[in-house]
């Protein structure tokens, strides 16, 4: 596999009276070339901070404690500052996207803006470029928009002027934030296609959060679960949602409505994910699992391939769900 | 996301900031100090003795004695129970009607909005010092009449505070779930709004409080405040004025006395909005 | 075919701008008819802006509808409703963290109300609290805690079962589930089933998530702009939905059981201004299908049992992977 982005052994410290905790990690993950992959877990666990921590993002009382991030140069996986990241080789789309933009500059100017910091061409280029850009993320009648104001902007449009930003860079790696949370569905729909176009025509690769099961198995190649600060399981989609081995996946597939079951009984996950004070020495999510035995408790289990592609983090994944007491 | 981890490790124990606690200590001290002080101490804090007036502090008069010969420890000592309770007095009158009115003009608005904020723009026209002596001078001096001269000025900062904080909470949600439940407006005021906005009003309190202990003690030195022979610290300091090159602690020594008390009780106030607010 | 839940020409413009006379208004409802038969879940389902959520309020009672009426069995309820009428229509709101004072304990707000609606005297508050509890899963400390000492999925038992404590026939679900952990969302939802089908509440259940909706619904209106574009039973809405919107819509959603079958993509429009008066249907303008005559005239939502606004809709032919048993 050829790798782009590689994460490893990254952990996140929280400062709490002196005492360490560790609301993630340690998580390894793997970028390839012209892949999206999706990270998927509910809130707090984690795959928004760990996505943070790519960018040197990670707010105050939060550090990277450990771990390493390397980033593919001439061929090579070579060492970096996550802060040298931003702005450069990868771009940012996060949930909120009038956060990102600047209210006092009309989006055309924002986006020239980053042209002309990043080529070093005149003005007048800059903002041509600028349009270009706009017409390239499907923004309709971009040289009108280019004169808007980012409040005049609809969320669909405004996330588009984001990611127009991040392809002003030049950015190959786009880190996805939940970027379509805020937004309806049919206007989801269309950033989704769109990322995937960029995917395709501008060899884009992304890694793409959310705590949305359907979205990953529409948007992500490869995916990886968090669970309290952990990755669970990972590997190809496909694979993962065909034969989820990890007892929270299939839990949370099996607590989610679908729309093409509707008489499937709907089976909740009993209890609520730990909080990072609460996480033990075992497998963090034992306490509501329906499978946990003796050796759950004893340690916290490492991520084993399956012979199926896929890799899971849990002691008891041979067993089927069945064989539950 | 991250903010809630943060605060959830947090609140496993969330202790009150240090500035709190060093408030906390100093309002204890003094109160402890004004109940029980003049209990230890064997002085009279009125009893004059011309005869031992302005003497250095001795084994007998730890602080020494005062230009009428008074012992100046006991008088210090004593004057909490005169500028402490009226402070909190003058203090909490303007408090229960200023948060009341507000109250009534943010959650109802219209004419009761008008009313209040008016009368409010009304009491605000005048300086606040030249409006507080002239109630003074026509009330006449004396604990009672400082009271009521603060009420009638001081409410109008609690009117607004609760004006603002009741128009804030009026349209959260679970006052709306509160009128989809049928309670009527004056139960759901007074219930669900009204307690929200209480720990905001505390805070004001007390740094009111300290604006009044100053504003008492600034009113006693000019002499419309509390009489003599009473011991209060505003007073003392006039007091001690005459004797400032020779005797400077009769005067810096209530000053003192003020600022530290106008210190602590702000750090308390200060460190229980930071509490309240993580 | 008289509903027991009528909602007659309900329309609502909120001033948003312009002047005393001559406001600027925003039509968050344009006209709405729906009849909610007894003792069913009615849902309604649409993107931020369709009006759903001002609906719920005027239905809930905390909106006074600019024109039309709400009727529960012929008797006309308004905003101002006393006593036992607002009993009978009781909400849940999106977000329970909002939803309860954070300054009551649990045993407190649930007291309050018994009270004052003097629905069990005083020796028994305790057993119907403790009953409360039981219905809505949650053990009888909980009644002497304070919101933000329970998760989010706690805080919305409670809110439902501040709703049961008034014992309302209609409870209306304003998004109940999309504020909460995905893997909480099924104990609401389960709950919120279950207790409709024991207590014989009838439920108006709102929401943007089309799996949700048809998980729980029996009946579905799908909201555009302020107006009905389609209603429906909700089996025959989602195989064979009829409005380019509804299928715009069903193709958006990403799914895991079956590839996604893009039957309808929306055009990259942006939706018309909610101020604006709309000619024609309001759709138009981003709809793969329209015709000359849909921006022309404004087509009425006709049909009995399943019924929709379009003049040149989807063909009624099943979608095959739709309802493909698994």
């Amino acid at each position: 596999m050829n790798s782009l982005f590689d994460i490893s052994g990254l952990r996140i410290d929280l400062d709490a009276h002196g005492d360490r905790l560790s609301p993630v990690g340690p998580v390894d993950l793997t970028l390839a070339k012209d892949e999206c992959l999706g990270i998927v877990g509910e809130s707090g666990s984690g795959k928004s901070l760990t996505l943070k921590a790519l960018l040197g993002l990670l707010p105050d009382g939060l550090s990277m404690g450990a771990g390493q991030i390397r980033i593919e140069k001439g061929g090579d996986l070579v060492a970096c500052q996550p802060e040298r990241l931003r702005g450069h080789r990868v771009g940012l789309i996060s949930q909120e996207p009038g956060a990102a933009l600047d209210p006092l500059m009309r989006v055309g100017g924002l986006i020239a803006e980053v042209v002309q910091r990043h080529a070093g061409c005149s003005r007048t280029e800059a903002a041509a470029r600028a349009v270009d850009l706009m017409r390239q993320v499907g923004i309709p009648d971009p040289e009108r928009r280019a004169r808007f104001w980012p409040h005049e902007l609809s969320g669909g449009l405004k996330q588009r002027i984001v990611i127009a930003m991040a392809l002003a860079c030049d950015s190959d790696i786009l880190l996805c934030d939940e970027p379509t949370t805020a937004l309806d569905v049919t206007i989801q729909a269309q950033i989704i296609r769109l990322l995937r176009d960029l995917r395709d025509k501008r060899s884009l690769s992304l890694i793409f959060v959310t705590h949305d099961l359907a979205l990953i198995h529409e948007i992500a190649d490869r995916v990886a679960v968090m669970y309290a600060g952990l990755i669970v399981e990972t590997g190809p989609t496909e694979a993962v949602f065909a034969d989820p081995r990890h007892p929270y996946t299939r839990a949370l597939l099996a607590a989610i409505p679908d729309m093409d079951s509707p008489d499937a009984d709907l089976q909740p996950i009993a209890g609520a994910p730990p909080a990072a004070t609460e996480f033990g020495e075992g497998c963090r999510f034992a306490p509501r699992c329906r499978m946990s035995s003796a050796a759950c408790v004893a340690g916290q289990p490492e991520l084993e391939p399956t012979g199926a592609g896929t890799q899971v983090a849990c002691v008891n994944w041979r067993r089927s769900e069945k064989d539950a007491p | 996301m991250m903010a809630r981890i943060a605060q959830r490790a947090r609140r496993g124990a969330r202790p009150l900031p240090m500035k709190a606690r060093i408030g906390l200590t100093i309002l204890a001290a003094y109160i402890l100090a004004g109940i029980f002080g003049p209990m230890l101490l064997p002085f009279d804090p009125d009893k004059t003795d011309i005869l031992r007036r302005l003497k250095p502090p001795s084994n007998v008069h730890w602080l020494g004695t005062d230009q009428l010969g008074r012992d100046f420890l006991t008088r210090l000592v004593v004057a909490i129970r005169v500028d402490l309770p009226i402070a909190f007095a003058a203090a909490f009158f303007p408090m229960v009607i200023g948060t009341a009115l507000g109250a009534i003009a943010g959650y109802y608005g219209k004419l009761a909005d008008t009313v209040v904020s008016r009368a409010a723009d009304l009491v605000q026209a005048f300086p606040v010092y030249v409006f507080l002596l002239v109630l003074v001078f026509a009330l006449g001096a004396g604990a009672t009449s400082f009271i009521v001269a603060a009420t009638v000025i001081a409410w109008v900062g609690y009117a607004r505070l609760a004006r603002g904080e009741v128009m804030r909470l009026k349209s959260l949600e679970f006052v709306e779930a509160a009128r989809v439940t049928g309670l009527p407006e004056r139960v759901i005021l007074t219930t669900h709004v009204l307690p929200n906005a209480l720990p905001q009003t505390l805070i004001y309190y007390m740094s009111d409080v300290v604006l009044m202990v100053l504003v008492l003690s600034s009113l006693s030195f000019l002499g419309v405040g509390i009489q003599p022979p009473t011991a209060e610290w505003g007073r003392m300091i006039a007091e001690g004025q005459p004797f400032l090159r020779s005797h400077w602690w009769l005067a810096a020594a209530p000053g003192l006395m003020l600022m530290v008390f106008g210190t602590g009780l702000s750090l308390l106030a200060d460190g229980l909005d930071d509490w309240l607010r993580s | 075919m008289t509903g027991w839940l009528e909602i007659r020409d309900l329309s609502v413009d909120f001033p948003v701008g312009g002047t005393r006379r001559n406001p600027v208004l925003l039509h968050a409802l344009r006209s709405v008819d729906i009849s909610v038969p007894r003792g069913s879940v009615f849902g309604i389902v649409g993107e931020s802006g369709c009006g759903k959520s001002t609906l719920a309020r005027v239905v809930g009672g905390l909106t006074d509808p600019t024109s039309g009426e709400v009727s529960l069995e012929g008797q006309t309820l308004g905003a101002e409703r006393h006593g036992a009428d607002r009993r009978r229509i009781q909400m849940v709101f999106q977000d329970p963290g909002a939803s309860l004072n954070p300054a009551m304990s649990v045993r407190r707000m649930l007291t309050q109300l018994l009270r004052h609606h003097r629905l069990v005297p005083d020796d028994q508050i305790d057993a119907r609290l403790a009953e409360l509890m039981a219905m809505v899963n949650m053990p009888r400390p909980t009644l002497d805690r304070h919101p933000r000492a329970l998760s989010g999925g706690q805080r919305q038992r409670i809110a439902i079962a501040r709703a049961l404590a008034l014992e309302p026939e209609i409870l209306i679900a304003d998004e109940p589930t999309s504020a909460l952990d995905v893997s909480v969302q099924a104990s609401v939802l389960n709950l919120l089933r279950g207790l409709v089908r024991d207590l014989g509440m009838t439920m108006i259940f709102i929401s943007h998530d089309l799996a949700t909706v048809r998980h729980i619904c029996d009946e579905v209106a799908v909201m555009y702009l302020g107006r009905i574009v389609e209603r429906a039973p909700t089996g025959d809405l989602f195989t064979a939905p009829r409005h380019p919107y509804t299928g715009a819509l069903m193709s958006a959603v990403p799914r895991i059981g079956a590839p996604a079958r893009r039957r309808i993509v929306p055009l990259d429009a942006e939706q018309p201004s909610p101020m604006a008066p709309i000619e024609g249907c309001a759709f138009h303008n981003r709809c793969p299908l329209a015709v000359a005559e849909c921006a022309a005239h404004r087509p009425p939502l006709n049909g009995t049992g399943h019924a929709w606004a379009c003049h040149n809709p989807l063909d009624p032919e099943p979608e095959e992977d739709g309802n493909a048993a698994r």
